[in-house]
């Protein structure tokens, strides 16, 4: 179990949003060069390189415009959203109406960690 | 209506899933079911679902082959019972009678995927004899299932005749 939540933890800090928009942005433009892009949105070759390699944030404005000169959905520059359900206190209760020790079971897999 | 077993058999097309063992927990996670575990005394595993995601806890104190059995009877209960609202399925670890059509259902939908029908004749045309008991003993092994399991999925299968 301990080794399991370690690898959850690990994927979290690996997960970096800022690196994937800005790995999508690089692929987007293809044989467009970075100089071309930044030109077409304002921004310094430098400034674009940043975000590319995500060391910078984005602003939506400025996705949008590159989406724009690129000719893409704004939408492909993002994973997908994971989804938001989760397993609650609240879910517990509910279980718990039914069996007392199946709501233990659940709260001790989900929520005691 | 389609059998447990053709349910299953397109699970597994699906899912692109080849040779054994079947991970089962892996198929849970593609089908948006969690997976955790936690000890309990009396229950070997649960499902809980709402808002067409599931959650899952199996009782890690219980032998892995038995873990492995559990969850792939709650993904039965999840593709085969499907509820809208919040819903509690149970596996408990007392062995009494199996409880109900629905639990006899998840049973057969979890021999089917542990030990999938095609894998299993395959395996067992390539044995030139009859089974003997360390060949059953073996195929339980590369199935990570039980003997008993095993057993049982292979007399179902009339697969344990002598040739």
């Amino acid at each position: 179990m301990l080794e399991k939540k370690k690898v959850i933890i690990k994927k979290e800090e690996k997960f970096d949003l800022k690196k994937v928009i800005g790995g999508r942005i690089k692929r987007a433009r293809r044989d467009k060069s970075a100089q071309w892009v930044a030109d077409r949105v304002g921004l310094t070759r430098s400034g674009l390189s940043q975000i590319e390699n995500g060391k910078s944030n984005v602003s939506a404005a400025m996705l949008w415009k590159i989406a724009g000169v690129l000719h893409i959905n704004i939408n492909e520059f993002f994973p997908v959203v994971p989804e938001a359900s989760s397993f609650e206190k609240q879910d517990a209760e509910i279980i718990k109406k039914e069996d007392e020790e199946g709501a233990k079971f659940m709260k001790a897999a989900y929520l005691d960690r | 209506m389609k059998t447990v077993e053709k349910i299953v058999e397109e699970i597994i097309t699906k899912l692109n899933i080849t040779s054994a063992p079947v991970n089962v927990e892996g198929i849970a996670e593609r089908c948006n079911v969690q997976v955790r575990r936690a000890s309990a005394k009396n229950i070997s595993g649960l499902l809980y679902r709402k808002d067409g995601v599931a959650f899952m806890a199996i009782n890690s104190e219980e032998p892995i082959v038995r873990q492995r059995f559990t969850i792939a009877h709650e993904l039965g209960h999840f593709f085969l019972h499907h509820t809208k609202d919040t819903f509690i399925e149970y596996r408990d670890n007392k062995k009494k009678v199996v409880r109900g059509f629905k639990e006899v259902e998840a049973n057969s939908f979890a021999a089917s995927l542990l030990m999938p029908q095609d894998f299993l004749k395959r395996d067992v045309d390539a044995n030139k004899h009859a089974l003997s008991e360390d060949d059953v003993k073996s195929l339980a092994n590369k199935y990570k299932v039980s003997e008993i399991a095993m057993t049982y999925r292979l007399t179902h299968l009339n697969l344990l005749k002598s040739h």
